[in-house]
């Protein structure tokens, strides 16, 4: 069943950190405002059931906010006017709880409380249906005519590009470094035109490639042949196995949308439908102009396998779903089709189990394994970007500025530039070997999480 | 140089160039690798070079190997013993201040830890050592509740150095701040000892770290320090000799105060006339170089004086280096008789205002109070008006001194009353709590019922927001009700005055003392709940 069965175990508030809270509001601002009303001051009415937690936070109005939060998602709901999701109302109201967690008592939900959860109920209830009846095609011939439109599009685009390529190939590369950004702008564009945006965001990647200091020649050139060889590829896609095909329509830039999904899954049978346990490993949102895209990893206890469920949204627009990090969750998964097939959306989503499981039998004790799994990846999927890695028994250290993981063999793993915090994975570690999940994209890792211990960190 | 790093070195070289000067020649080599080189198709060179790259490339990444460096140094891991840690709850306080909210409140929440031997969560220290960094006044109070895993930590980054370990080398090697909190701390703990340690590399120190350091024995200062000061009398630097005067000034048997004792005895005359007693005085006549030694400058340029002459101010400076307790003994006089003859019509002020000087200039509350309680406006004011030294330390009698002194209506909102409250920056005992809470709502109940203020409103109200933050932990629950109560009444409040203007001012000092009622009470309530989350105490609605 989809919504959350009451009588299974259940996320408790004393599992809850304000650093879960803090990933959970849209920007840092509401973070901090939402800190700001986590005091008694504010809130009258308070109190919980279950899952369940309410109260009402006096505002600038006359009347209080009411504010409830269903932690088993989490999901949040508030009377007051704001456009951002989760408002500082819910994310207070979650740091009051996790300040205070004896200020909440267990009582008869008011009746705005249990209307919403009756509303969510039938919201969810007919999300599910929606899932499982796959969207009514209007007009099927229609459809494959505009598919085949594109197609052939996508063919014009891509054959351009590589006579393009070609020419410059020919041209030598040596001048490409004091072109202006228009020079990679024009094929760009055609690309677009093409309906081909994947390969549009791959050429406006250069100028910064080449931009990047000493080395780029071999950098740039090694982007090339990646292109060149998704190019290649497409020209004969159809000899190509299945996960493969996906794969490079992905980088060309067809997207699979859900429904097509679900009702691929539905022909095709269980393979890609996985029930499991799964672990909410880490979070990562960035943005793009003004497109937020939120990464959140999870590991199938049983399937030992990650997957990634991606969620956009524009400007400080909520993403749909909430994730608690560091805890259980089961749900049934449907990946999509891909060689090596990480990206996955949930298709039924059941209860939020309890955090203290342990992290145990997750990724590797040294970083020649790791790098091995991911080495067989990318075999199977030349064009991946991100790759998932848990360490477990590492320490990071620092070395001239910068920061690395070491496992117990000396091996070393690189951290970004871009990570901030090495100075609080070494707090955590205090020399001492700790659990680390993050992203390995090939050349550095992006810490997401830690874990010393039993307990999460968000890193 | 690997295979794949020297062909793809070639094969850039050749896409450099561009492959209409230099063509591209297909790559040869053994195995499976050169096998699949083998099969790239040629008919197109640039195809071939960028299908040949890719290959490489890929083989490159797909092979990879990670670092291994055997040499690198691997520092000590931390001891884990280590003090207990802080509650969440707590750890959440401090991450609300690190984001700026409530940081006036970050003294006492870590004063209040290190009292109960916690330490902070992991995840806080790189934030409060920055902190630190910034923040010198916090240093003491942060280096107390690192715990192990916070020292461990902070000795691995230059920019936290100010967390000295805890043993003398600190002195020959740490940074000046380092080195002035450890001098700090062994002063608190072995006064002499750390005398010691600061003469014994006196002569090595800079004029501003001399003085800086030299401060430092303004805590526990006693006739031991009197020799190394009296020989800085002679110090090169006028800052350091500033110093010296103020330290020696509060040690009455130095030689220092016994000069100025000879010296002011013969100028300062009590006269009889009949039953009546008053003070004259006479004016010294030339200025010698002894006299410049103990800090009488030739000319005056105090401001503050500057309607007295030079021989006037040279007397002034005597009397404010003499010992207060010498007039008690040489006229064997109780204070309040000698204060009540000085403000005599016929005595000369000049004496007053000495007392005055050297009241304030050691912290004798128990003569300020009665210069307070004899004197007339003119030096009253002047006693209100001047804030006491930060460091003046209580005895009982001073204690009890003081207590009457911030009951005094008068001195209410005074500079004096202010720095007696607020210039240790320490929560207040129950006593003063419950004092300053009753100031508080009389003041606003004068108002709510005369409209009327004895300062100026925006002077109350700053006051009243500074108090929230020392109160007395336990006067907090009763705190917080009279608050809201006279709280409530100050919005019920309808004022009215014929006089327009007058009654746009008293609205915005209502407006104005209300919100500052508001953010008392709310101040009060955090550090409630802060507080609760450290000792563990449940929070009741």
């Amino acid at each position: 069943m989809v919504f959350t069965n009451h009588d299974s175990p259940t996320t408790e508030s004393d599992d809850w950190t304000a650093e879960q809270v803090v990933a959970l509001a849209p920007d840092p601002a509401s973070a901090k405002n939402g800190k700001g009303l986590a005091t008694l001051n504010k809130w009258s009415n308070l109190g919980k059931d279950q899952q369940i937690l309410w109260g009402e936070c006096k505002g600038s109005g006359k009347d209080p906010y009411r504010t409830q939060v269903d932690l088993s998602e989490p999901a949040f709901r508030c009377s007051c006017p704001s456009r951002k999701f989760p408002c500082k109302h819910g994310l207070g109201l979650l740091f009051l709880m996790v300040s205070q967690p004896t200020v909440l008592t267990s009582g008869t939900p008011p009746d705005w409380v249990t209307d919403w959860i009756v509303s969510r109920a039938k919201r969810e209830e007919k999300q599910k249906q929606k899932l499982s009846e796959p969207e009514k095609v209007v007009d099927p011939e229609a459809q494959a005519k505009r598919a085949n439109a594109r197609l052939n599009k996508v063919k014009a685009g891509v054959q351009d590009l590589q006579v393009w390529l070609y020419d410059l190939i020919r041209q030598g590369l040596t001048s490409v470094s004091t072109e202006s950004y228009k020079f990679w702008e024009q094929p760009a564009a055609r690309m677009v035109d093409a309906q081909a945006p994947s390969l549009a965001k791959q050429l406006r990647d250069i100028p910064s490639v080449i931009a990047s200091g000493a080395g780029w020649q071999e950098r740039l050139l090694h982007r090339l042949g990646k292109l060149h060889l998704l190019l290649e590829g497409f020209q004969r896609l159809d000899d190509l196995p299945m996960g493969i095909q996906a794969d490079i329509r992905t980088q060309i830039g067809w997207t699979q949308n859900q429904a097509e999904l679900t009702e691929s899954v539905t022909e095709k049978g269980s393979n890609h439908l996985v029930q499991d346990v799964w672990l909410v490993m880490g979070q990562e949102v960035e943005t793009e102009e003004r497109l937020r895209v939120s990464r959140t990893w999870l590991w199938g206890k049983s399937s030992d396998r990650y997957a990634v469920y991606l969620q956009f949204a524009h400007g400080t627009q909520p993403f749909e779903h909430n994730f608690m990090l560091g805890n259980y969750l089961e749900a049934e998964l449907a990946f999509f089709e891909s060689a090596y097939p990480l990206r996955a959306i949930i298709t039924n989503r059941q209860s939020s189990l309890s955090s203290g499981s342990t992290v145990d039998g997750i990724g590797y004790e040294t970083i020649d394994l790791a790098i091995a799994s991911y080495s067989s990846a990318l075999v199977k999927n030349p064009w991946l970007e991100r790759f998932p890695i848990t360490l477990q028994q590492v320490i990071p250290l620092h070395q001239e500025g910068k920061w690395f993981i070491r496992d117990r063999d000396a091996n070393l793993l690189p951290i970004s530039s871009q990570f901030e915090r090495g100075w609080t994975l070494l707090a955590l570690s205090g020399g001492h070997p700790i659990t680390i999940f993050g992203e390995w994209n090939g050349h550095d890792f992006y810490p997401l999480s830690v874990w010393v211990g039993e307990k999460f960190y968000v890193a | 140089m690997s295979l794949e790093s020297s062909l793809l070195q070639t094969i850039t070289a050749t896409a450099l160039i561009g492959t209409q000067r230099q063509p591209f020649t297909p790559i040869s080599t053994d195995g499976n690798f050169g096998q699949l080189l083998a099969n790239v198709d040629t008919t197109n060179q640039e195809a071939a070079l960028l299908s040949t790259v890719a290959i490489v490339t890929m083989y490159q990444q797909a092979g990879q190997l990670p670092i291994t460096n055997h040499q690198l140094p691997i520092t000590k891991p931390c001891e884990l013993e280590d003090l207990p840690r802080c509650s969440d709850r707590t750890g959440y306080y401090l991450s609300l201040m690190f984001n700026g909210e409530h940081q006036q409140l970050l003294p006492e929440l870590l004063d209040r830890l290190a009292d109960l031997g916690q330490r902070v969560h992991e995840t806080s220290l790189p934030s409060l050592l920055d902190l630190g960094k910034r923040q010198s006044d916090v240093r003491e109070a942060i280096s107390k509740v690192l715990g192990k895993r916070g020292q461990w930590l902070a000795a691995q980054n230059p920019e936290w150095n100010y967390v000295a370990n805890e043993d003398e080398s600190v002195w020959e090697t740490g940074s000046k701040a380092a080195r002035l909190m450890w001098l700090t701390k062994l002063r608190r703990q072995e006064p002499d000892q750390a005398r010691q340690l600061l003469e014994s590399t006196w002569k090595q120190e800079s004029a501003s770290d001399r003085t800086a350091f030299l401060e430092v024995l303004g805590t526990r200062l006693s006739m031991a320090d009197e020799p190394f000061l009296e020989a800085l009398l002679d110090d090169r630097s006028k800052e350091v000799r500033r110093v010296t005067v103020d330290l020696l000034t509060c040690l009455p048997e130095s030689r220092f105060c016994q000069r100025a004792i000879a010296r002011v005895q013969n100028f300062i005359k009590l006269q009889h006339e009949g039953n009546q007693q008053y003070f004259t005085v006479d004016l010294p006549e030339a200025h010698t170089p002894e006299m410049l030694r103990d800090g009488i400058e030739a000319k005056s340029n105090d401001n503050q004086n500057n309607q007295i002459g030079d021989r006037a101010s040279w007397l002034l400076k005597m009397l404010t280096s003499t010992p207060l307790s010498f007039w008690n003994q040489h006229l064997a006089m109780s204070t309040e008789d000698l204060v009540r003859t000085a403000n005599h019509a016929q005595s000369d002020r000049l004496l007053l205002q000495g007392w005055i000087a050297a009241a304030q200039r050691t912290g004798n509350l128990v003569w300020l109070q009665a210069l307070v309680e004899f004197s007339q406006e003119e030096e009253f004011n002047r006693i209100a008006g001047q804030p006491l030294a930060d460091s003046l330390i209580l005895d009982s009698q001073q204690k009890a001194a003081e207590i009457h002194l911030l009951k005094n209506p008068d001195l209410a909102f005074s500079n004096l009353f202010k720095s007696l409250l607020f210039r240790n920056k320490t929560i207040w005992n129950e006593e003063v709590s419950a004092i300053v809470l009753d100031l508080i709502i009389t003041t606003l109940e004068r108002f709510i019922n005369t409209s009327q203020l004895t300062s100026h409103y925006w002077g109350v109200s700053e006051f009243i927001r500074d108090a929230a933050k020392y109160m007395a932990s336990s006067e907090i629950p009763s705190a917080k009700d009279k608050a809201l109560d006279v709280s409530q009444r100050l919005q019920d409040l309808s004022l009215e005055s014929e006089n327009k203007q007058e009654l746009r001012e008293l609205e915005y000092a209502q407006t104005t003392l209300h919100k500052s009622m508001k953010q008392f009470v709310d101040l009060l309530q955090i550090r409630q709940e802060m507080l609760e989350s450290i000792t563990g105490e449940g929070v009741s609605l």
